[in-house]
């Protein structure tokens, strides 16, 4: 029975009960309920546990074939929401939202760029289009502070190939040699990665560019890409707020 | 470590009586002495008994900060830079701004909400800083309390660093204790809150309280608004006036909306009819503000012609509009400038 609550602004009217919840790093769930509605591949969906508190807004991170929906998110140890989500498991309910946003990308070429938990938009829509338009026309730059933290990393790979760029600014040596090895990873910061590749001109003008993730690497990057001569019209960004 | 009394409210304070066991009138008092009569010390207060001031004292502190750094204008507009020690996420000091604006029959103060901010706009430059903490309470009313000019303000303005509706608790809380007979006593009608478009916080505001509401439009059309302003894909303009339209709200009580105008960007006809067709039906009125360049910007400022041009098109349509003066440009006075200068360094950013 659909329920109501405007608190969010967001009305959380689903309530869908929880198939698995994992942690598959340390303090990062993915979690994977019904799915009682069909959504944009880069949509975000508002969460709660019950109809009196604020829900909390993620992006869905599964394909638009799939019959469930995944969230990824970590867990805020202060935050009011997501330490009794991280507690849910098979059977549990908590309240959905419609899908909503506008985060959103096609067939056409476009450079996707992502920290930590912001890659989920990029993972449902690479979960969603065609395979072959997926490796023809999408880059991924994904920045995280460690190994484990770069989520899906296997399937993402196999998606969109050589393309797929790990930028690990916290690994170790050894790490980083037995990763530099194989193609696609880059032990340093993301922006380091960006600059290099401005530089190159691996990235140029041309395609569209979707930046997900905290505020200050979004501002930080988007402006590195403004100064490389990328209008801010081909830039879209979506921040965790 | 104590605990501040700055910024409480009239019901916490009564909470703390009811912990130290001091009589149900002593809230009052205390409220008269941090909101009334300015106090700096507890032991100004002198109609409490001396034990329990020396009570309070073990326990609470009043912790009201004066100004780190002050810049004047040659209009008379000042700046003040504060320390924001409870905010920050890391050792280096972190600072917000107020900034004073005296004008021949009123002074306006702007306040500050968050340690940078979150939301990116591109035209921002406290954006630039990324998050690095909320204010408190107590930290939005010290920019006031603590000013020197502070008998002298007739309007507030959370307009400063940071989206006020992304830190709501403290912000409604301070409105609580500006607007109660209890606090400073000051009417609703002299406080406007900013905010980019935070569709719940928005929602909380009108419920909660009388202030004024400005909103952050910057252009009408969607795709180019996402550009500017990444809130736009979680919170479309359309559905903040939707919002805006179904509220009842009452005569007296303003909406505006803040309005950058870009060179070459957002003037055209095509943005003045789309915003005529968006604020149809809707009592507010739009202030056109003229852009201040900063670092790393692909926008422009409008020439005044265009600012002119644009202003009478608005008219034309029936829109109450009005080009705001840009006051204290030599004292960096473009939100963030001045405390974005002085970060030791930026964010500890690592990804």
């Amino acid at each position: 029975m659909p329920e109501s609550s405007h608190e969010s602004g967001k009305e959380t009217r689903y309530r869908v009960r929880v198939e698995s919840q994992e942690e598959i790093a340390d303090g990062v769930f993915y979690l994977k309920t019904d799915r009682p509605f069909d959504f944009l591949p880069g949509q975000c969906v508002a969460l709660a546990i019950r109809q009196d508190e604020q829900a909390r807004y993620y992006s869905i991170a599964s394909g638009r074939s799939e019959t469930r929906i995944g969230i990824l998110y970590d867990l805020v140890p202060e935050g009011k929401l997501t330490p009794e989500l991280a507690r849910l498991g098979s059977g549990d309910e908590l309240l959905m939202s419609d899908p909503f946003g506008s985060f959103v990308d096609g067939e056409e070429v476009a450079v996707w760029i992502a920290t930590g938990t912001g890659i989920a938009p990029f993972l449902s829509i690479a979960r969603s289009l065609p395979s072959t338009a997926v490796a023809r026309t999408k880059m991924l730059i994904h920045g995280s502070r460690t190994l484990e933290r770069f989520y899906f990393r296997e399937e993402l790979r196999d998606l969109i190939q050589e393309r797929f760029v790990c930028c690990c600014s916290q690994c170790d040596g050894n790490e980083a040699d037995a990763q530099a090895r194989g193609s696609g990873f880059y032990a340093g910061r993301l922006t380091e990665w960006l600059r290099g590749a401005v530089a190159e001109g691996t990235l140029a003008a041309g395609p569209r560019y979707f930046l997900c993730g905290a505020a200050g690497m979004v501002v930080e990057v988007r402006d590195l890409l403004i100064s490389a001569g990328i209008p801010f019209e081909d830039i879209l960004s979506e921040i965790y707020f | 470590m104590k605990r501040a009394l700055f910024g409480l409210t009239l019901s916490q304070l009564r909470d703390l009586t009811d912990e130290l066991e001091l009589p149900a009138y002593a809230a009052k008092q205390l409220a008269h002495w941090l909101y009334r009569k300015h106090a700096r010390t507890i032991d100004e207060m002198t109609n409490l008994p001396a034990a329990a001031r020396e009570l309070l004292s073990t326990r609470f502190e009043m912790r009201i900060a004066t100004p780190a750094k002050v810049s004047a204008s040659s209009d008379g507009t000042r700046k003040y830079l504060y320390g924001a020690e409870g905010a920050s996420r890391s050792s280096s000091p972190r600072y917000v701004e107020a900034a004073y604006i005296p004008e021949s029959r009123r002074a306006t103060l702007c306040l500050s909400t968050q340690v940078g901010c979150k939301m990116g706009c591109l035209f921002c430059m406290t954006g630039k800083q990324g998050f690095q903490g909320q204010l408190t309470a107590a930290e939005i009313l010290n920019q006031y309390e603590s000013l020197p000019e502070r008998d002298l303000v007739t309007n507030l303005v959370y307009m400063g660093m940071g989206e006020p509706l992304d830190n709501i608790d403290p912000v409604m809380q301070s409105i609580e204790i500006l607007t109660s007979d209890w606090g400073y006593g000051m009417s609703p009608g002299r406080i406007t809150v900013s905010t980019i478009g935070i569709i719940p916080g928005i929602r909380r505001f009108l419920n909660e309280c009388g202030a004024h509401l400005a909103v952050s439009m910057h252009s009408p059309f969607e795709e180019e608004r996402r550009r500017l302003m990444p809130v736009q894909h979680v919170y479309p303009l359309r559905e903040v006036i939707e919002l805006l339209r179904e509220s009842d709200l009452p005569r007296q009580r303003r909406v505006s909306f803040e309005y950058i105008v870009f060179g070459g960007l957002n003037h055209s006809d095509a943005h003045v009819k789309e915003i005529a067709r968006l604020l149809s039906g809707i009592r507010c009125r739009i202030n056109l503000i003229r852009f201040h360049t900063i670092p790393d910007t692909p926008l422009h400022p409008a020439s005044d012609e265009q600012m002119v041009a644009f202003e009478n098109q608005l008219k034309a349509k029936g829109i109450l509009t009005t080009i705001r003066k840009s006051r204290g440009q030599d004292i960096l006075a473009a939100c963030g400038l001045l405390s974005t200068r002085e970060l030791v360094k930026p964010a500890a950013l690592d990804y």
